[in-house]
């Protein structure tokens, strides 16, 4: 087995170090510059992985700043202070680059790109009907084709209501047909752009202006169900985690075929906390066990590094209460509550350990 | 008082200004007033975003519903909306109406501009909130001692029935808080002495706008393309009331806070040190937590 293993790997490395060059020096010239750029962005890839795997699951700032300086969403937008989406719309267009087109339904996403005649998002932005953004990004993906662009990444930027409720429908259609496009749905767990309504994704206990004493029913928990659409990708994320987003993007981006990320995006108006304290409640629900980080690619379930540091030292993992206590939204929550929420998490994260680097479904 | 006594409030989104409206219907209803009514008017709900409430005051129940156009008296929660468009905040006031600002600076009475007859009040409520620790969720609420001043103003309600609306809407240590803040407020409002030249004729209400008729395709508006820009909605920068400052002496260049801005107003200069784009940040404080020398810290700002 273990011969194996470095018998694959050889491959592997004879494949994507010595194949390229040989190509390049019998291709015709004109072929040698695009293949050139195609392995030149593999290599990076693979390079950035790696870095992202092995040794921290943060790249320094330092490193990440000769990547991605270009900045694609403005300042001086209209989004709340300590905005997670936004934090996250900045790191996703950071990795896709100035070829990418955003279809966004009604959310917070249509607010903070602004008035006409100005825009905050220096790529194009369409604004589409709450129910219609998978739909929209469909068509635009075939007209995309039937003009022969094949380097423009659509991509459809929705929030939580958008994806869970109003948009799922359209978005389960588009994962059937496998429409080649990114889907990123931000929760920020209510419909925070009109103050703050339960949505399918609020979590239990939460207070919303529709659910005042806490709501009663679970999370809806989309990345499962879109995986279960057997699509090539699905990943979630965090806005606290700009490394792990822009590497799971830029993974995305790679990929053929329809590809869904979730991200967990904290609200400072509507979970009801300081703003200054936007990164820091983020971290705390992935330290926690409350948001899992991972990846479902082809059907294989991995966790991701800062999810995985927990379950592989427990005495790392955060108390839930920490985070439930952080915020304003859970309130009502009383201590039975929080401890029975303790061990749902707890036994959520020994299944899910079993379950890491096996495929989820058969 | 005869007829109905019409108040506008101009602030921003987070500062209390609905919440405010509100209280100050109920204690106009406490003080002996049968029609009162509380609107508010906001786009999006988002936090910094410029918002109006309104408030209808009568002796007899009112019948009209609908935005406040001509009011009685006005009340600037922030400062920096009457710096940014004075005649935006004044339209459609009376003469012999009265402004009631919120403000400790001296430029912004100085270039002030009031239609002829009003009286213009003031009081330094950013300061009150910032004594009191009189916040919410990082933001101060300013607009709950401009009811205190508006209180000194107008002598419409008086503070007792301004604090039994209080108490009842707020638990028993909140409300303390607000209180005081109320009291506070009213001690420490003064009517400004303007120059004779500040008296402007009236500013009239701004009209509806009007949508041409469309009969055929060739009427048609060119198509409205958005222009990406910095500033999209003006200066954010506005919005704070503590800014952020680096000390370059404890920063070691490790850029966090250039990861971790959500408005991407860290722009890194020549020397490598971050640089804050004071135009637009809006003092959010995510930068100032997630420093790892502590080498930020958060100044309150001048307004």
């Amino acid at each position: 087995m273990q011969s194996f293993k470095n018998l694959s790997i050889l491959v592997s490395r004879i494949i994507v170090h010595v194949l390229p060059i040989i190509f390049l020096m019998f291709s015709r010239k004109r072929d040698r510059n695009h293949y050139f750029f195609k392995y030149f962005c593999l290599f990076r890839y693979l390079s950035f992985h790696s870095a992202l795997k092995g040794r921290s699951e943060t790249l320094s700032a330092r490193k990440f700043f000769q990547e991605a300086s270009e900045e694609y969403v403005l300042p001086g937008n209209s989004a709340c202070q300590g905005c997670g989406s936004t934090l996250a719309l900045r790191w996703v267009l950071k990795a896709l680059g100035k070829k990418t087109v955003i279809v966004n339904p009604a959310s917070c996403g249509c607010v903070y790109v602004g008035l006409y005649p100005r825009t905050a998002v220096s790529v194009p932005y369409i604004q589409m009907a709450f129910a219609a953004g998978p739909a929209a990004a469909s068509g635009m993906v075939g007209g995309l084709e039937a003009q022969g662009k094949k380097d423009v990444t659509v991509i459809c930027w929705a929030g939580d209501g958008g994806t869970a409720d109003i948009g799922v429908s359209s978005l389960s259609g588009s994962a059937e047909r496998n429409t080649n496009y990114i889907y990123f749905c931000y929760d920020n767990e209510a419909y925070m752009n009109t103050g703050t309504q339960r949505s399918g994704s609020t979590p239990a206990g939460a207070w919303t202006t529709t659910t005042p004493l806490g709501k009663k029913e679970s999370k809806k928990d989309m990345a499962l169900i879109m995986a279960a659409h057997r699509v090539p990708y699905v990943a979630t994320s965090c806005s606290s985690y700009p490394a792990d987003l822009y590497g799971k993007t830029k993974k995305a981006k790679l990929i053929q075929g329809m590809r869904y990320i979730h991200i967990l995006t904290p609200c400072p108006p509507g979970w009801r906390f300081d703003t200054g304290l936007a990164v820091k409640i983020g971290r705390l629900a992935v330290q926690s066990g409350m948001w899992l980080l991972y990846e479902v690619e082809n059907g294989v379930f991995r966790l991701s590094p800062p999810s995985r540091k927990i379950l592989e030292n427990p005495e790392k993992r955060v108390p839930v209460k920490e985070y439930i206590r952080a915020q304003g939204r859970f309130r009502g929550m009383s201590e039975n509550e929080i401890t029975l929420l303790q061990e749902m998490i707890d036994s959520k994260l020994e299944k899910v350990a079993e379950l890491d680097g096996k495929p989820l479904f058969f | 008082m005869s007829g109905i006594f019409e108040v506008r409030w101009h602030g921003r989104g987070g500062q209390g200004v609905v919440t405010a409206s509100r209280i100050l219907a109920v204690a106009a209803f406490n003080e002996g007033f049968v029609g009162v009514q509380s609107i508010p008017w906001i786009g999006a709900e988002r936090r910094g975003a410029q918002i109006e409430a309104y408030n209808r005051i009568s002796r007899t129940p009112i019948l009209l519903h609908s935005q406040v156009y001509a009011p009685d008296a006005v009340i600037v929660v922030d400062p920096s909306i009457i710096s940014e468009d004075n005649n935006a905040v004044v339209r459609g006031l009376k003469s012999g109406g009265f402004l009631v600002i919120n403000t400790a600076r001296s430029n912004i009475i100085s270039s002030l501009r009031v239609p002829e007859g009003c009286s213009v009040y003031l009081v330094d409520a950013t300061s009150i909130c910032l004594e009191l620790d009189l916040q919410v969720a990082g933001l101060e609420v300013l607009a709950m001692p401009m009811l205190g001043a508006f209180a000194k103003a107008t002598s419409l309600v008086s503070l007792k029935s301004l604090e039994e609306s209080i108490t009842s809407s707020f638990e028993a240590e909140l409300a303390k808080k607000n209180v005081d803040a109320v009291v506070k407020a009213y001690e420490s409002t003064r009517k400004a002495h303007l120059m004779p030249e500040q008296y402007v004729p009236p500013v009239p209400p701004s009209k509806p706008i009007r949508i041409p008729e469309i009969h055929h395709w060739t009427d048609l508006p060119p198509v409205p393309v958005s222009t990406p820009s910095k500033g999209s909605i003006g200066n954010t920068g506005d919005w704070r009331t503590r800014k952020p400052v680096i000390d370059k002496e404890k920063c070691n260049k490790c850029l966090f806070c250039w990861m971790y801005c959500p408005e991407a107003t860290i722009n890194i200069d020549d020397s490598g040190f971050p640089q804050i784009d004071y135009n637009y940040c809006k003092g959010c404080e995510v930068c100032f937590n997630e420093c790892p020398r502590k080498a930020i810290s958060m100044v309150v700002e001048e307004k």
